[in-house]
């Protein structure tokens, strides 16, 4: 069953941030045949508006994602698809599964055609050259491989990314909880959870200072910190957000599994 | 077994007391009228049943079993509201109940499209209000459930349409299941009622055979429930 809710979730979202999508590569092409034309003033100006322009779509299409999951779960939740959603012969773990599942994907692939907006933007020999330098100058002096670094950076951003949608997937359930103004209980609570974890975060660091005075001079002073401290602060974003994932949807699914009160 | 039973079903909105102490038990085979006055707490029982609710307390049982997996698939449920998503197509409507409803009988469901005239590759969204209406109550009704919940399938509707209605309930739901309508128009379905059950001020406060109800009141049962409930 939590195939068949997938597709029709997928579906769903992808309707709209398709269309962003190709918008972002098309942008992204315009760009890069017009940049490609030397001598002109005006396709220079067509270029550089249409970096612009596919700029604008990729980062639309990331807050789409997650606006279009959140929507999504809102309607097929607690709204008049409800009474459809939750009459389903389906366990309630996979309906808030799919949930997930459809906006984690969702934010990997607009992640992924990010990339591809940029690579179609910028590409060329002497890019991918100064790009390359750089990424090995990083990686050495964060003593890893460039493959290495390259997917520490993704992981951090794609798991930030799945727990600021869990927080509203969070949010959601527990102002659907309430009688009343349930959207704007909603919103608030959303927001409550994201600032809480986040001082939390700062605590951890905190924390993670009182062990380490690398760590600590990067909270008390404004002096350059070594790399090797950016290195383990970034390993403990990654176990952070990845904590907080775990815990939300731990706490979302239990309190999901309590019942609904639909509109 | 009861089909359905609840059992000191209590409901609370915040301070507001919307069901109380709702004890029902609903045998296999009957066609139920649970009627009331709007705003009496006919629509919360039923969203109760459905698992769209959580009981404040007391717990209603489905074949002995709490509503979960094996509840949902053999209830068939028309909401008062329509639930379709919108920009699906009704052969894309035809297709979510077939895959996910093991009991739905398709060729059923196409044939009562075809009766209605009604194209399949037309857009939900470009349907009138009523046509959803009756588009949801094939899709429910092509469903070989053992229980059908129908709340209020006439309110709306013009004379006409309530006729198609309820022949499409009485010529379509499965043999040996139970049908409970939840409706205030209770002159048109009258009829067709095997039991009567009168909500008010969220409590039943009358349970009975219609027969029996009609021959002891020597009226209908609309006389009954207006008297009932005269304000």
């Amino acid at each position: 069953m939590l195939g068949k809710l997938l597709k029709y979730d997928l579906k769903w979202i992808y309707k709209v941030v398709v269309i962003f999508y190709i918008l972002a590569i098309i942008f992204s092409i315009v760009a890069r045949v017009t940049g490609e034309i030397e001598n002109s003033l005006l396709f220079e100006v067509i270029s550089k508006i249409s970096i612009s322009c596919a700029i604008s779509m990729a980062v639309s299409s990331l807050i789409n994602s997650l606006m279009r999951s959140w929507v999504r779960f809102t309607q097929n939740m607690y709204k008049d698809e409800s009474y459809l959603t939750h009459t389903l012969p389906v366990k309630k773990k996979d309906l808030f599964n799919s949930k997930v599942i459809s906006g984690a994907v969702c934010i990997i692939t607009t992640m992924i055609v990010i990339l591809l907006c940029l690579f179609i933007c910028f590409y060329s020999e002497a890019n991918m050259e100064i790009l390359k330098s750089l990424l090995e100058l990083a990686a050495t002096t964060y003593n890893t491989t460039v493959l290495n670094l390259l997917l520490l950076v993704a992981m951090v951003f794609g798991l930030e990314l799945i727990y600021v949608l869990l927080t509203g997937y969070l949010g959601l359930i527990l102002g659907h909880k309430s009688n009343t103004n349930k959207m704007l209980k909603s919103i608030l609570l959303g927001f409550l959870i994201y600032s809480i974890t986040q001082i939390a975060t700062v605590a951890l660091i905190g924390i993670g200072g009182l062990f380490s005075g690398d760590i600590m001079n990067l909270i008390n002073t404004v002096e350059a910190v070594n790399i090797e401290t950016i290195k383990n602060v970034m390993y403990m974003c990654v176990g952070v957000y990845f904590g907080y994932s775990v815990l939300l949807y731990i706490i979302a699914r239990k309190q999901l599994n309590k019942g609904v009160n639909v509109e | 077994m009861e089909l359905l039973e609840c059992k000191n079903i209590y409901k609370n909105f915040d301070d507001k007391e919307v069901l109380k102490d709702v004890n029902l038990k609903i045998q296999k085979g009957k066609i139920i009228g649970l009627l009331g006055k709007n705003g009496t707490g006919k629509s919360t029982l039923i969203k109760l049943i459905n698992d769209l609710l959580t009981p404040t307390s007391g717990e209603i049982l489905i074949n002995g079993k709490k509503p979960g997996v094996e509840s949902k698939d053999i209830i068939a449920y028309l909401p008062e509201r329509t639930y379709l998503d919108k920009e699906m197509k009704v052969k894309d409507a035809i297709l979510y109940f077939e895959e996910f409803y093991t009991n739905f009988d398709k060729n059923k469901a196409v044939k009562l499209l075809k009766d209605l005239d009604l194209d399949i590759n037309t857009k939900i969204s470009k349907m009138s209000k009523g046509m959803q209406e009756k588009l949801q109550l094939i899709l429910v009704m092509s469903r070989n459930a053992q229980l059908y919940i129908l709340d209020e399938p006439l309110g709306g509707v013009d004379p006409a349409t309530r006729d198609y209605i309820l022949d499409t309930i009485l010529t379509n739901f499965c043999e040996g299941a139970s049908v409970i309508i939840f409706t205030h128009l209770i002159a048109d379905i009258e009829r067709i009622l095997d039991e009567v059950i009168f909500i008010d001020k969220g409590e039943i406060v009358l349970t009975s055979s219609a027969d029996e109800l009609r021959n002891k009141e020597n009226a209908s049962i609309d006389e009954i429930f207006r008297r009932y409930f005269k304000c």
